[in-house]
């Protein structure tokens, strides 16, 4: 969606500067994306607890490869992202 | 900072704790003000890299535990459901899942090991929407 800035209603301007902090220029545009926040990331202790949990997950995981050569567990990583995302032809 | 991680780069985070991937997402978590914004596409990923029978042959994981992994990493997150734009990455239109998420949340960096985001139209692109396109060792540069 692309809006060029001549065409704007001076209200429709003023509040676009507003958002951006800075004033427009005719001939620039705007291209505006939609986007949603399906969840946003935790703060403070709930962050802090989600962190722990995660890293406990990494550590339990770690364990069972620690004895599997690195180059091994890459191979096996390669492959599997080439079969979940194939490369374009 | 809000970093957006290609499924490659936090499939390798489970493999080493000293690894760069692993290192990354412990910098990340030392600093409140960094966040990681995912989308399900992503994490749907990182559960299917999971799945797959050879990392199964190693990880010998319970679909149980796949499913908290993922979910892990969901709680961690900020979530985003990008809208689909134009093509960006044209060597492989499957990558723009991945690019409209950090447009969509907002990032200020796509870490990216796939050499297809490195083209240098995908990389004007990203700079024209602030987001800055690097790999887990030059971010972890970037962030000591």
């Amino acid at each position: 969606m692309v809006h060029h800035v001549k065409d704007l209603s001076p209200n429709q301007r003023i509040t676009i500067e507003g958002l951006l902090g800075r004033t427009l220029s005719d001939e620039e545009s705007l291209m505006i994306r939609l986007a949603r926040i399906l969840k946003d990331a935790p703060v403070g202790d709930e962050r802090a607890r989600a962190f722990s949990r995660y890293h406990n997950h990494l550590d339990l995981l770690d364990d069972r490869v620690k004895d599997v050569p690195e180059d091994e567990i890459d191979a096996a990583i390669d492959e599997a992202l080439q079969a979940v995302r194939p490369p374009a032809e | 900072m809000i970093v957006t991680y290609d499924s490659s780069i936090l499939v390798r985070a489970t493999k080493r704790s000293n690894g760069p991937a692993r290192r990354l997402i412990d910098v990340l978590a030392e600093h409140p003000g960094h966040t990681i914004a995912l989308s399900p596409y992503i994490l749907g990923e990182v559960g299917k890299v999971l799945s797959y029978p050879r990392m199964q042959d190693l990880l010998r994981l319970s679909a149980e535990e796949i499913h908290a992994h993922v979910d892990c990493l969901r709680s961690i997150s900020r979530i985003v459901e990008p809208q689909a734009g134009l093509p960006v990455v044209l060597l492989d239109p499957q990558d723009d899942a991945v690019l409209y998420t950090a447009v969509a949340a907002g990032a200020d960096v796509l870490c990216v090991r796939d050499r297809h985001f490195y083209d240098p139209h995908v990389v004007d692109f990203c700079a024209r929407e602030d987001i800055r396109v690097t790999d887990e060792l030059a971010l972890l540069e970037l962030l000591a």
